[in-house]
Protein backbone atom coordinates (compact mmCIF):
# COMPACT_ATOMS: atom_id res chain seq x y z
CA UNK A 1 0.00 0.00 0.00
CA UNK A 2 1.70 3.22 -0.82
CA UNK A 3 -0.33 6.64 0.10
CA UNK A 4 0.09 9.79 -1.78
CA UNK A 5 -1.10 12.51 0.44
CA UNK A 6 -2.23 16.42 0.70
CA UNK A 7 -3.04 17.98 3.92
CA UNK A 8 -4.81 21.51 4.10
CA UNK A 9 -4.25 23.75 7.33
CA UNK A 10 -7.30 24.52 9.21
CA UNK A 11 -9.79 23.43 11.64
CA UNK A 12 -12.95 21.47 10.30
CA UNK A 13 -15.71 19.82 11.26
CA UNK A 14 -16.83 17.80 8.25
CA UNK A 15 -15.70 17.52 4.71
CA UNK A 16 -16.62 15.60 1.99
CA UNK A 17 -15.93 14.80 -1.36
CA UNK A 18 -18.57 14.48 -4.03
CA UNK A 19 -18.95 14.90 -7.87
CA UNK A 20 -15.48 17.51 -7.75
CA UNK A 21 -16.48 19.42 -5.49
CA UNK A 22 -15.16 19.00 -1.48
CA UNK A 23 -17.62 20.46 1.18
CA UNK A 24 -16.28 21.33 4.17
CA UNK A 25 -17.77 22.91 7.45
CA UNK A 26 -15.35 25.13 9.20
CA UNK A 27 -15.58 25.83 12.99
CA UNK A 28 -17.59 28.49 13.10
CA UNK A 29 -20.57 26.37 11.17
CA UNK A 30 -20.16 27.65 8.19
CA UNK A 31 -20.52 25.29 4.61
CA UNK A 32 -17.93 26.25 1.87
CA UNK A 33 -17.72 24.40 -1.87
CA UNK A 34 -14.37 24.34 -3.21
CA UNK A 35 -14.03 23.49 -7.38
CA UNK A 36 -11.89 20.65 -5.92
CA UNK A 37 -11.07 19.95 -10.25
CA UNK A 38 -9.51 23.16 -10.37
CA UNK A 39 -7.55 22.98 -7.09
CA UNK A 40 -6.24 19.75 -8.16
CA UNK A 41 -5.21 20.89 -11.59
CA UNK A 42 -3.69 24.19 -10.63
CA UNK A 43 -1.37 22.33 -8.20
CA UNK A 44 -0.20 19.22 -10.40
CA UNK A 45 0.39 22.07 -13.30
CA UNK A 46 3.60 23.52 -11.19
CA UNK A 47 4.66 19.67 -10.66
CA UNK A 48 4.93 18.46 -14.25
CA UNK A 49 7.10 15.37 -13.64
CA UNK A 50 4.52 14.01 -11.46
CA UNK A 51 1.29 15.31 -13.00
CA UNK A 52 -0.04 11.83 -14.63
CA UNK A 53 0.36 10.18 -10.70
CA UNK A 54 -1.08 13.04 -9.17
CA UNK A 55 -4.09 13.13 -11.23
CA UNK A 56 -4.88 9.70 -10.94
CA UNK A 57 -4.34 10.25 -7.12
CA UNK A 58 -6.46 13.10 -6.42
CA UNK A 59 -8.83 13.76 -9.49
CA UNK A 60 -10.33 10.65 -10.51
CA UNK A 61 -8.89 7.44 -8.95
CA UNK A 62 -11.78 5.04 -9.66
CA UNK A 63 -10.08 2.97 -12.36
CA UNK A 64 -7.31 1.49 -9.56
CA UNK A 65 -9.99 -0.84 -9.05
CA UNK A 66 -11.00 -2.05 -12.06
CA UNK A 67 -10.62 -5.31 -12.97
CA UNK A 68 -8.62 -4.24 -16.16
CA UNK A 69 -5.92 -2.30 -13.93
CA UNK A 70 -5.58 -5.18 -11.59
CA UNK A 71 -4.58 -7.50 -14.24
CA UNK A 72 -1.98 -4.70 -16.06
CA UNK A 73 -1.00 -4.09 -12.32
CA UNK A 74 -0.41 -7.81 -11.48
CA UNK A 75 0.40 -9.40 -14.97
CA UNK A 76 2.42 -7.10 -16.67
CA UNK A 77 5.46 -4.66 -15.53
CA UNK A 78 3.34 -1.76 -16.33
CA UNK A 79 3.82 -0.74 -12.95
CA UNK A 80 7.78 -0.10 -13.31
CA UNK A 81 7.11 2.69 -15.35
CA UNK A 82 5.00 4.36 -12.48
CA UNK A 83 7.00 3.23 -9.61
CA UNK A 84 9.90 5.69 -9.24
CA UNK A 85 7.22 8.70 -9.60
CA UNK A 86 4.89 7.06 -7.49
CA UNK A 87 7.49 6.32 -4.67
CA UNK A 88 8.65 10.37 -5.12
CA UNK A 89 5.11 11.63 -4.87
CA UNK A 90 4.34 9.79 -2.15
CA UNK A 91 7.05 10.64 0.19
CA UNK A 92 6.47 14.15 -0.63
CA UNK A 93 4.39 16.69 1.84
CA UNK A 94 1.70 18.28 -0.26
CA UNK A 95 0.82 21.51 1.81
CA UNK A 96 -1.39 23.83 1.41
CA UNK A 97 -2.55 26.91 3.87
CA UNK A 98 -6.64 27.81 3.67
CA UNK A 99 -5.63 30.66 1.57
CA UNK A 100 -4.71 28.68 -1.26
CA UNK A 101 -7.47 26.79 -1.25
CA UNK A 102 -9.75 29.54 -0.52
CA UNK A 103 -8.89 30.88 -4.50
CA UNK A 104 -11.32 28.06 -5.60
CA UNK A 105 -14.02 28.50 -3.49
CA UNK A 106 -17.52 28.69 -5.24
CA UNK A 107 -19.91 28.58 -2.85
CA UNK A 108 -20.03 29.74 0.69
CA UNK A 109 -22.70 29.55 3.36
CA UNK A 110 -23.50 30.32 7.15
CA UNK A 111 -25.55 27.40 8.58
CA UNK A 112 -27.78 27.81 11.33
CA UNK A 113 -27.28 24.41 13.09
CA UNK A 114 -26.08 23.10 15.98
CA UNK A 115 -22.43 21.24 15.67
CA UNK A 116 -22.48 19.13 12.61
CA UNK A 117 -22.79 14.99 13.83
CA UNK A 118 -22.51 13.32 10.52
CA UNK A 119 -22.67 14.78 6.53
CA UNK A 120 -23.43 12.78 3.30
CA UNK A 121 -24.20 13.22 -0.13
CA UNK A 122 -26.42 11.22 -2.43
CA UNK A 123 -28.00 11.57 -5.26
CA UNK A 124 -27.26 15.47 -5.44
CA UNK A 125 -28.54 15.89 -2.18
CA UNK A 126 -26.91 17.18 1.04
CA UNK A 127 -27.59 16.18 4.05
CA UNK A 128 -26.73 17.21 7.96
CA UNK A 129 -27.26 15.65 11.25
CA UNK A 130 -26.91 17.07 14.27
CA UNK A 131 -28.25 17.22 17.95
CA UNK A 132 -31.86 19.18 16.72
CA UNK A 133 -32.16 16.85 13.76
CA UNK A 134 -31.96 16.22 10.19
CA UNK A 135 -31.88 18.58 6.99
CA UNK A 136 -31.34 18.24 3.72
CA UNK A 137 -29.96 20.56 0.98
CA UNK A 138 -30.60 20.15 -2.26
CA UNK A 139 -28.05 20.40 -4.96
CA UNK A 140 -29.42 22.63 -7.88
CA UNK A 141 -27.17 22.62 -11.14
CA UNK A 142 -25.38 26.22 -11.59
CA UNK A 143 -23.15 25.49 -14.54
CA UNK A 144 -22.15 22.68 -16.63
CA UNK A 145 -20.10 20.85 -14.07
CA UNK A 146 -20.65 22.68 -10.81
CA UNK A 147 -24.09 22.19 -8.26
CA UNK A 148 -24.81 24.45 -5.45
CA UNK A 149 -26.84 23.83 -2.50
CA UNK A 150 -29.97 25.27 -2.11
CA UNK A 151 -31.14 26.69 1.75
CA UNK A 152 -31.06 23.65 4.12
CA UNK A 153 -34.37 22.49 4.68
CA UNK A 154 -35.45 20.34 8.39
CA UNK A 155 -36.66 16.56 8.02
CA UNK A 156 -36.65 15.09 10.90
CA UNK A 157 -37.10 16.23 14.49
CA UNK A 158 -35.23 13.84 16.20
CA UNK A 159 -31.25 14.16 17.48
CA UNK A 160 -29.29 12.64 15.11
CA UNK A 161 -25.60 11.09 15.13
CA UNK A 162 -25.09 9.31 11.91
CA UNK A 163 -26.67 9.10 8.16
CA UNK A 164 -26.58 6.22 5.61
CA UNK A 165 -28.10 6.99 2.19
CA UNK A 166 -29.02 4.60 -0.05
CA UNK A 167 -31.20 3.70 -2.80
CA UNK A 168 -34.48 5.56 -1.77
CA UNK A 169 -33.64 5.87 1.96
CA UNK A 170 -32.44 7.81 4.03
CA UNK A 171 -31.45 5.86 7.71
CA UNK A 172 -30.81 8.20 10.82
CA UNK A 173 -28.92 6.44 13.92
CA UNK A 174 -30.47 8.80 16.45
CA UNK A 175 -29.16 6.66 19.51
CA UNK A 176 -31.73 6.42 22.81
CA UNK A 177 -34.66 7.33 20.20
CA UNK A 178 -34.14 4.85 18.07
CA UNK A 179 -33.11 4.12 13.88
CA UNK A 180 -35.65 5.84 11.53
CA UNK A 181 -35.17 5.61 7.48
CA UNK A 182 -37.07 8.14 5.46
CA UNK A 183 -37.98 7.72 2.37
CA UNK A 184 -36.30 10.75 0.71
CA UNK A 185 -36.78 10.07 -2.62
CA UNK A 186 -40.80 9.09 -3.10
CA UNK A 187 -43.14 10.64 -5.09
CA UNK A 188 -44.00 12.91 -2.42
CA UNK A 189 -40.75 14.19 -1.21
CA UNK A 190 -42.03 17.55 -0.95
CA UNK A 191 -44.07 16.76 1.92
CA UNK A 192 -43.25 15.10 5.24
CA UNK A 193 -41.27 12.09 5.21
CA UNK A 194 -43.13 8.95 6.50
CA UNK A 195 -40.17 7.29 8.55
CA UNK A 196 -40.71 3.79 9.85
CA UNK A 197 -38.44 3.05 13.45
CA UNK A 198 -36.83 0.72 15.14
CA UNK A 199 -36.26 1.15 18.61
CA UNK A 200 -33.68 -0.33 20.41
CA UNK A 201 -33.52 -1.46 24.21
CA UNK A 202 -30.15 -1.12 24.63
CA UNK A 203 -28.81 1.46 21.41
CA UNK A 204 -25.08 1.81 20.85
CA UNK A 205 -24.10 4.54 19.01
CA UNK A 206 -22.69 3.71 15.63
CA UNK A 207 -22.79 0.47 15.50
CA UNK A 208 -26.51 0.05 13.15
CA UNK A 209 -26.06 -0.65 9.43
CA UNK A 210 -29.01 -0.77 7.26
CA UNK A 211 -28.78 -2.92 3.52
CA UNK A 212 -31.46 -3.25 1.11
CA UNK A 213 -32.10 -6.64 3.05
CA UNK A 214 -30.88 -6.62 6.55
CA UNK A 215 -29.88 -4.61 9.16
CA UNK A 216 -26.44 -5.10 11.49
CA UNK A 217 -26.61 -3.73 14.65
CA UNK A 218 -24.49 -4.07 18.33
CA UNK A 219 -26.77 -3.76 21.50
CA UNK A 220 -24.09 -2.75 23.69
CA UNK A 221 -24.21 -6.51 25.00
CA UNK A 222 -24.32 -8.31 22.20
CA UNK A 223 -24.37 -8.22 17.74
CA UNK A 224 -27.53 -9.14 15.93
CA UNK A 225 -27.73 -9.67 12.22
CA UNK A 226 -30.87 -9.30 11.00
CA UNK A 227 -31.75 -10.61 7.91
CA UNK A 228 -34.11 -10.37 5.09
CA UNK A 229 -35.40 -7.17 6.75
CA UNK A 230 -38.37 -5.60 4.01
CA UNK A 231 -40.09 -2.21 5.08
CA UNK A 232 -43.70 -3.55 4.01
CA UNK A 233 -47.74 -2.22 5.28
CA UNK A 234 -48.94 -2.94 8.34
CA UNK A 235 -51.25 -5.13 7.37
CA UNK A 236 -48.97 -7.79 6.34
CA UNK A 237 -47.11 -7.45 8.99
CA UNK A 238 -49.74 -8.30 11.57
CA UNK A 239 -50.08 -11.98 9.64
CA UNK A 240 -46.00 -12.07 9.74
CA UNK A 241 -45.00 -10.29 13.24
CA UNK A 242 -42.72 -12.32 15.24
CA UNK A 243 -43.37 -12.14 19.13
CA UNK A 244 -39.85 -11.09 19.63
CA UNK A 245 -40.17 -8.35 17.65
CA UNK A 246 -43.12 -6.61 19.85
CA UNK A 247 -40.63 -3.19 19.68
CA UNK A 248 -41.21 -2.94 15.98
CA UNK A 249 -43.16 0.80 16.25
CA UNK A 250 -45.64 1.95 13.66
CA UNK A 251 -45.56 5.32 12.16
CA UNK A 252 -47.32 6.19 9.02
CA UNK A 253 -47.83 2.95 7.38
CA UNK A 254 -44.99 1.61 6.65
CA UNK A 255 -43.46 -0.57 9.23
CA UNK A 256 -40.30 -2.96 9.73
CA UNK A 257 -40.65 -6.54 9.32
CA UNK A 258 -37.41 -8.70 10.09
CA UNK A 259 -37.94 -12.31 9.23
CA UNK A 260 -34.91 -13.64 10.37
CA UNK A 261 -32.42 -13.06 13.13
CA UNK A 262 -28.71 -15.02 12.74
CA UNK A 263 -26.12 -14.74 15.41
CA UNK A 264 -22.64 -15.29 15.17
CA UNK A 265 -21.27 -17.80 17.00
CA UNK A 266 -19.02 -16.11 18.57
CA UNK A 267 -20.31 -13.22 19.97
CA UNK A 268 -18.33 -10.36 21.08
CA UNK A 269 -17.71 -8.75 24.54
CA UNK A 270 -19.98 -5.77 24.11
CA UNK A 271 -20.56 -3.65 20.90
CA UNK A 272 -18.27 -0.86 20.58
CA UNK A 273 -18.89 -0.39 16.43
CA UNK A 274 -20.19 -2.54 13.48
CA UNK A 275 -19.21 -1.61 9.84
CA UNK A 276 -21.15 -3.58 7.26
CA UNK A 277 -19.82 -4.04 4.23
CA UNK A 278 -20.33 -5.69 1.01
CA UNK A 279 -19.05 -9.25 2.05
CA UNK A 280 -17.96 -9.11 5.45
CA UNK A 281 -19.57 -7.47 8.96
CA UNK A 282 -16.65 -5.88 11.18
CA UNK A 283 -17.67 -6.05 15.00
CA UNK A 284 -15.43 -4.06 17.42
CA UNK A 285 -16.29 -5.10 20.98
CA UNK A 286 -15.64 -3.23 24.05
CA UNK A 287 -12.16 -4.14 24.64
CA UNK A 288 -11.10 -2.99 21.74
CA UNK A 289 -10.99 -6.67 19.90
CA UNK A 290 -12.35 -6.87 15.92
CA UNK A 291 -14.27 -9.88 14.90
CA UNK A 292 -14.85 -10.60 11.30
CA UNK A 293 -17.50 -12.12 9.73
CA UNK A 294 -18.38 -13.34 6.48
CA UNK A 295 -21.94 -12.39 4.69
CA UNK A 296 -21.68 -16.10 2.74
CA UNK A 297 -24.58 -16.94 0.74
CA UNK A 298 -26.49 -20.16 1.51
CA UNK A 299 -28.12 -22.14 -1.07
CA UNK A 300 -30.57 -23.50 1.22
CA UNK A 301 -32.26 -19.95 1.51
CA UNK A 302 -32.59 -18.61 -1.98
CA UNK A 303 -29.11 -17.62 -1.83
CA UNK A 304 -29.33 -14.94 0.81
CA UNK A 305 -26.75 -14.24 2.49
CA UNK A 306 -26.11 -15.93 6.19
CA UNK A 307 -23.23 -14.81 8.33
CA UNK A 308 -20.00 -16.98 9.11
CA UNK A 309 -17.65 -16.19 11.64
CA UNK A 310 -14.36 -15.81 9.49
CA UNK A 311 -11.14 -14.94 11.20
CA UNK A 312 -9.44 -12.47 13.67
CA UNK A 313 -6.59 -11.74 12.30
CA UNK A 314 -7.26 -7.82 13.79
CA UNK A 315 -7.01 -9.03 17.80
CA UNK A 316 -3.58 -8.04 17.26
CA UNK A 317 -4.42 -4.03 16.69
CA UNK A 318 -7.16 -4.21 19.86
CA UNK A 319 -4.46 -5.12 22.11
CA UNK A 320 -1.39 -3.18 20.93
CA UNK A 321 -3.86 0.32 19.97
CA UNK A 322 -6.71 0.14 21.97
CA UNK A 323 -9.99 1.00 20.86
CA UNK A 324 -10.35 0.59 17.53
CA UNK A 325 -13.41 2.36 14.83
CA UNK A 326 -13.95 0.76 11.65
CA UNK A 327 -15.16 3.48 8.99
CA UNK A 328 -15.21 1.47 5.92
CA UNK A 329 -14.10 -2.32 5.17
CA UNK A 330 -10.53 -2.04 5.49
CA UNK A 331 -9.75 1.57 6.63
CA UNK A 332 -9.48 1.25 10.67
CA UNK A 333 -9.23 4.45 13.01
CA UNK A 334 -8.29 3.88 16.19
CA UNK A 335 -6.57 6.18 19.19
CA UNK A 336 -3.04 5.58 17.60
CA UNK A 337 -3.45 6.70 13.90
CA UNK A 338 -5.55 5.49 11.01
CA UNK A 339 -4.49 2.26 9.51
CA UNK A 340 -5.54 0.46 6.42
CA UNK A 341 -5.70 -3.33 5.51
CA UNK A 342 -5.18 -4.88 2.38
CA UNK A 343 -4.22 -8.37 1.22
CA UNK A 344 -0.05 -7.78 2.37
CA UNK A 345 -0.89 -6.48 5.52
CA UNK A 346 -2.13 -3.58 7.98
CA UNK A 347 -0.47 -0.59 7.50
CA UNK A 348 -0.42 2.73 9.67
CA UNK A 349 -1.60 5.18 7.14
CA UNK A 350 -1.68 7.98 9.52
CA UNK A 351 -0.19 8.19 13.21
CA UNK A 352 -2.20 10.28 15.46
CA UNK A 353 -5.79 11.07 16.97
CA UNK A 354 -8.60 11.78 14.13
CA UNK A 355 -11.49 13.70 14.88
CA UNK A 356 -13.22 12.07 11.82
CA UNK A 357 -12.12 9.65 9.10
CA UNK A 358 -13.81 9.32 6.02
CA UNK A 359 -13.64 7.23 3.23
CA UNK A 360 -15.83 7.25 0.06
CA UNK A 361 -16.52 3.94 -1.39
CA UNK A 362 -19.49 4.49 -2.78
CA UNK A 363 -18.31 7.72 -4.98
CA UNK A 364 -18.12 7.22 -8.52
CA UNK A 365 -14.04 8.49 -8.70
CA UNK A 366 -12.83 9.01 -5.69
CA UNK A 367 -12.99 4.97 -3.75
CA UNK A 368 -9.36 4.99 -2.80
CA UNK A 369 -9.58 8.55 -0.91
CA UNK A 370 -9.73 8.25 2.53
CA UNK A 371 -9.88 12.07 4.37
CA UNK A 372 -8.83 12.54 7.81
CA UNK A 373 -9.59 15.14 9.62
CA UNK A 374 -7.10 16.36 12.37
CA UNK A 375 -6.73 18.84 15.16
CA UNK A 376 -5.06 21.62 12.60
CA UNK A 377 -5.59 20.82 9.28
CA UNK A 378 -7.25 17.79 6.80
CA UNK A 379 -5.62 15.06 5.38
CA UNK A 380 -6.25 13.35 2.02
CA UNK A 381 -4.89 10.04 1.27
CA UNK A 382 -4.87 8.37 -2.27
CA UNK A 383 -3.89 4.60 -1.42
CA UNK A 384 -1.52 3.10 -4.38
CA UNK A 385 -1.53 -0.49 -4.74
CA UNK A 386 2.05 -2.36 -4.12
CA UNK A 387 3.63 -4.04 -7.31
CA UNK A 388 1.41 -7.43 -7.59
CA UNK A 389 -0.74 -6.73 -4.86
CA UNK A 390 -3.87 -4.34 -6.73
CA UNK A 391 -6.68 -5.95 -4.74
CA UNK A 392 -6.06 -4.59 -1.58
CA UNK A 393 -9.27 -2.49 -0.69
CA UNK A 394 -12.45 -4.44 -1.08
CA UNK B 1 -24.72 7.45 52.97
CA UNK B 2 -22.91 10.00 52.19
CA UNK B 3 -19.37 12.09 53.21
CA UNK B 4 -19.29 15.34 54.60
CA UNK B 5 -21.23 18.20 52.83
CA UNK B 6 -18.66 20.95 51.27
CA UNK B 7 -19.26 24.08 49.96
CA UNK B 8 -18.25 25.28 47.11
CA UNK B 9 -17.15 29.63 46.98
CA UNK B 10 -20.58 30.51 45.23
CA UNK B 11 -22.61 28.22 48.33
CA UNK B 12 -23.79 25.91 46.59
CA UNK B 13 -23.16 22.11 49.00
CA UNK B 14 -21.21 19.43 47.28
CA UNK B 15 -21.77 16.02 48.60
CA UNK B 16 -19.83 12.85 47.59
CA UNK B 17 -22.78 9.72 47.21
CA UNK B 18 -21.06 6.73 48.22
CA UNK B 19 -22.23 4.02 45.30
CA UNK B 20 -19.39 5.99 42.91
CA UNK B 21 -17.04 4.53 45.73
CA UNK B 22 -18.19 1.09 46.83
CA UNK B 23 -17.75 -0.73 43.50
CA UNK B 24 -21.76 -0.90 43.73
CA UNK B 25 -22.64 -2.81 40.30
CA UNK B 26 -24.09 -0.34 37.19
CA UNK B 27 -22.17 2.79 39.05
CA UNK B 28 -19.23 4.29 37.66
CA UNK B 29 -16.83 4.14 40.25
CA UNK B 30 -14.28 7.58 40.87
CA UNK B 31 -10.33 7.17 41.07
CA UNK B 32 -10.02 10.55 42.45
CA UNK B 33 -9.92 11.48 46.02
CA UNK B 34 -12.99 13.04 47.67
CA UNK B 35 -11.44 15.93 47.66
CA UNK B 36 -10.33 15.79 44.06
CA UNK B 37 -13.97 15.24 42.98
CA UNK B 38 -15.03 18.26 45.24
CA UNK B 39 -12.32 20.62 43.53
CA UNK B 40 -13.71 19.07 40.14
CA UNK B 41 -17.07 20.43 41.17
CA UNK B 42 -16.02 23.74 42.29
CA UNK B 43 -14.43 24.25 39.11
CA UNK B 44 -17.65 23.74 37.04
CA UNK B 45 -19.29 25.96 39.60
CA UNK B 46 -16.65 28.97 39.12
CA UNK B 47 -16.74 28.51 35.54
CA UNK B 48 -20.54 27.58 34.71
CA UNK B 49 -20.05 24.64 33.29
CA UNK B 50 -23.64 24.32 33.02
CA UNK B 51 -26.50 24.42 30.50
CA UNK B 52 -29.76 24.57 32.92
CA UNK B 53 -27.85 25.52 36.59
CA UNK B 54 -28.78 21.62 37.37
CA UNK B 55 -26.39 19.66 35.26
CA UNK B 56 -22.44 20.17 35.97
CA UNK B 57 -20.02 18.89 33.99
CA UNK B 58 -16.29 18.96 34.85
CA UNK B 59 -12.72 18.25 33.43
CA UNK B 60 -9.13 17.89 35.20
CA UNK B 61 -6.86 18.53 32.09
CA UNK B 62 -3.38 19.66 31.87
CA UNK B 63 -2.54 21.54 27.92
CA UNK B 64 -5.36 19.09 26.37
CA UNK B 65 -4.17 16.53 28.54
CA UNK B 66 -7.41 14.99 30.53
CA UNK B 67 -6.77 13.40 33.55
CA UNK B 68 -8.68 10.13 33.99
CA UNK B 69 -10.90 10.35 36.98
CA UNK B 70 -12.96 7.31 37.27
CA UNK B 71 -11.50 3.44 37.27
CA UNK B 72 -12.55 2.80 33.57
CA UNK B 73 -10.58 6.04 32.29
CA UNK B 74 -13.52 8.06 32.53
CA UNK B 75 -12.36 11.75 31.99
CA UNK B 76 -15.65 13.54 32.26
CA UNK B 77 -17.30 14.51 35.67
CA UNK B 78 -20.93 15.25 35.59
CA UNK B 79 -22.84 16.63 39.15
CA UNK B 80 -26.41 16.60 39.16
CA UNK B 81 -28.81 18.53 42.16
CA UNK B 82 -29.87 15.67 44.89
CA UNK B 83 -31.74 18.15 47.01
CA UNK B 84 -32.06 21.64 47.34
CA UNK B 85 -28.31 23.29 46.65
CA UNK B 86 -26.69 20.27 47.04
CA UNK B 87 -25.03 17.93 44.07
CA UNK B 88 -23.51 14.92 43.65
CA UNK B 89 -20.94 13.79 41.11
CA UNK B 90 -20.03 11.62 39.19
CA UNK B 91 -17.08 9.55 36.27
CA UNK B 92 -19.68 10.54 32.89
CA UNK B 93 -19.34 7.73 30.01
CA UNK B 94 -21.36 10.05 26.66
CA UNK B 95 -21.15 7.30 24.69
CA UNK B 96 -23.86 5.54 27.32
CA UNK B 97 -25.53 8.04 28.48
CA UNK B 98 -27.02 10.74 27.04
CA UNK B 99 -26.82 13.79 29.68
CA UNK B 100 -23.21 12.58 30.29
CA UNK B 101 -22.46 14.57 27.31
CA UNK B 102 -21.70 18.24 27.88
CA UNK B 103 -23.68 20.76 26.07
CA UNK B 104 -22.17 22.52 23.17
CA UNK B 105 -21.11 25.89 25.08
CA UNK B 106 -19.52 23.80 27.60
CA UNK B 107 -17.62 21.76 25.01
CA UNK B 108 -16.64 25.05 23.16
CA UNK B 109 -15.16 26.20 26.71
CA UNK B 110 -12.92 23.49 27.29
CA UNK B 111 -11.64 23.82 23.58
CA UNK B 112 -11.26 27.64 24.05
CA UNK B 113 -9.14 26.71 27.43
CA UNK B 114 -7.60 24.00 25.47
CA UNK B 115 -8.00 21.56 27.93
CA UNK B 116 -9.25 19.00 25.28
CA UNK B 117 -8.20 19.00 21.63
CA UNK B 118 -10.52 19.57 18.58
CA UNK B 119 -10.45 15.46 17.57
CA UNK B 120 -11.76 14.98 21.37
CA UNK B 121 -14.12 17.94 21.56
CA UNK B 122 -15.45 16.36 18.25
CA UNK B 123 -15.32 12.96 19.87
CA UNK B 124 -17.18 13.85 22.70
CA UNK B 125 -19.93 15.98 21.09
CA UNK B 126 -20.76 12.81 18.84
CA UNK B 127 -20.65 10.36 21.87
CA UNK B 128 -17.83 8.18 20.75
CA UNK B 129 -16.46 8.36 23.46
CA UNK B 130 -16.56 7.01 26.50
CA UNK B 131 -12.58 7.16 28.33
CA UNK B 132 -9.52 8.06 27.40
CA UNK B 133 -8.61 4.66 25.96
CA UNK B 134 -11.49 4.70 23.27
Amino acid sequence: MHPVRLSIEGVFEDGYLYGGVLYLITQDQELWLFDWDAFVEDFISRIPHLRWILKWSFLRNHFLSTEQFKDIWDTCDAWQSLWPALQEASEKQFAFAFDELELFAVCRMALTTELINDITIYNFVLYFADECGTYESLLVQENRRLRLPLKPEKLHDVPTFGLSAKYRLLNTSCAEDGLFSLSTFSENRLEQPHPWRYHFEKFSLGSVWIGSDFISYGSGEEFDYLMNVRSTYRKQVAEQADEEREAIEHIGERVLNIREIVRGRHQPKGVKSVFTGMYRVYVCDMEGQLLVYRRARRKDKFLQKGLEFERVVHDQIGTIYGGVTVHSMAILDTGEGTFVEDETGLYLLEGGSNALVRSFPAAKWYDRLVLSIKDDHLSMACLWPTPHSSNGLE
Amino acid sequence: MHYQIRVAKSGKKHECNIVHRNGTPGKSQWSISVGEEFELFELADEHHWTGDGRNYWSIKSNRQKPQPIGTRGEFIARFLPHREDTWHGFPGCPRERKGDRPINRVLNAWYEAQMISWSLRKKIARRQICTLYD
